[in-house]
Formats: structure tokens, sequence, C-alpha cells
């Protein structure tokens, strides 16, 4: 045992558009959507697992201020692929693909909004330096 | 899967004092930020809990859930009994939740911001008492 984060949850008002969403940019991370009742789930328990699906108290789905959910990308290649994937699957812009260096780290990183406004960020630590 | 997990507080000694003794449990040191705290783990994983970055108001989200590993169902309630003393509400006691992988033992708090947090542990079978 040495995950931090067993699962996540998000909320969403409309479960086909934003299982559409994250279907298409989790697949450009290599993970495959998958069903269980009304949640849409991308990764396998243990692994950590991100989750969508309507409120459980029956009330609509909203966003936070001041939430982000970080993913972790292979390469840049899957960031702009994810960044893309959000774009054409109704997510907002919140930040283009790029170079986002820290002082701890080289990083390359894009945030998107999914339908519900839930910000989301995906970075690689596996930068690509210029020749 | 995830790199980090940011949630928004308003109150930054309030939500520092919550997630100081949960995440104290749970075997996770904090480091301070002039915005918040960090609670960095060994794996490159960290939870920030911190003021909003544009300036407004945290507000929290319906909907939204973080889920933290435990090892056993002692630290659940440790970490449940922690944060019902230091400003969470209570949003599930402790016990096995039948719609989790494998039955899991788990237990669901509110931290001081409203944001839902839980802790789940492996199943290992009856919950006896005697800590594992």
């Amino acid at each position: 045992m040495n995950a931090m984060f067993t699962h996540v949850v998000v909320g969403c008002n409309d479960p086909e558009q934003s299982a559409a969403f994250y279907d298409a940019t989790f697949a450009a991370l290599g993970l495959p959507g998958q069903r269980h009742e009304a949640s849409a789930y991308y990764g396998e328990p243990g692994g950590g697992m991100f989750m969508v699906n309507p409120p459980r108290d029956g009330e609509p789905a909203t966003h936070a201020n001041g939430g982000t959910i970080g993913l972790a990308a292979g390469d840049q290649g899957a960031v702009d692929a994810w960044h893309a994937a959000g774009l054409a699957h109704g997510g907002t812009d919140e930040g283009a693909p790029g170079r986002r260096d820290m002082p701890y780290a080289k990083l390359y990183g894009a945030y998107l909004r999914d339908p519900v406004g839930n910000k989301l960020s995906c970075f690689t630590t596996n930068v690509e330096e210029a020749a | 899967m995830f790199t980090h997990s940011y949630l928004g507080t308003n109150d930054v000694e309030t939500s520092r004092k919550f997630y100081n003794v949960t995440m104290g449990t749970l075997g996770y040191q904090p480091v301070e930020l002039p915005h918040g705290t960090v609670y960095p783990s060994d794996a490159g994983v960290a939870l920030v809990v911190a003021k909003p970055l544009n300036g407004e108001a945290h507000a929290p989200s319906n909907g939204h859930t973080l889920g933290f590993q435990a090892p056993d169902y002692a630290t659940v309630e440790a970490w449940h009994q922690a944060g019902l003393a230091n400003g969470g509400t209570c949003d599930g006691e402790p016990g096995f939740r039948a719609n989790s992988p494998g039955n899991m033992y788990g237990a669901y708090l509110r931290d001081p911001d409203g944001n839902k947090v839980c802790v789940f542990a492996p199943n290992t079978g009856p919950n006896t008492g005697r800590g594992e």
C-alpha cells in the first residue's frame, strides 16, 4: 500500500456528456472507460480510480472554486492528446499544453474544465528538450 | 494516475489544523506554504489544501469526493475521530461499504470548508476491534 489516493469522484448533470468527455480524455492516457451502474470509471481499485456520476444527494453537480485534480501522463504527446480530446468533447480550455517548470522539476502540462466545470490538469515530468 | 489533488480553503489555519491531524493518522507530514499546506507522499503524489489561486472565495463542489488509502480499520477510525475533533463533520460513520470494490472499510467527513473526503482500508475480514 503506497498510493495516497484510492479514488476521486466528480459529479455530473448529464452522464452521457460527461462520460463522453472522460472516455475521450482518459483514452489519451491509455485508460479505457468502464461502467458500473450510474458511474463511468477509469483505472482499477488499488491503482487509483476516477469516477464520474450524478451527486448522491440528488442535487445538481457543481464545480468547486479552488479544486483541481491532477492527472499524470507518460509524455508530452499524451498531454497534448488529452487536451485536444477534451476540447473536442465538451471541455473548455483552462491552460494550453506547454512547459510549466517548477523549482523542483521540469514539467509539461495543460488544463481543462470538464462539462460541469470541474478543473483538471494533466502533467508529465518526461519533458522533451530541444535539440 | 494522479499527480496531486488541490482542495480549496477559505481559512488556512483552520484547514491546516484539520488536515495536519487527519493526514497525520495516515502517516503524512505537512509542508507549509504561504497560502496553504502540502502533504506529499513518498510516491511523489501530493494533497494541496490552499486558497484558490484566482483570489476568489473557495466554494466546494457538489459531487466531488476525494478518497485516501488507509492500511487498516483502526486507521480509518482514528482518521474519522481526529477529523471530528478538529473542525470536521461526519458524512458517514466508519464501516464496511457494500458498494465499494471488495466491500472495503471506509468513513466519510466534510472538512471545515465543506470538501468531502473519505478513507478506505482493504477488507481483511470482520472488524473485531483489535486493530487489524
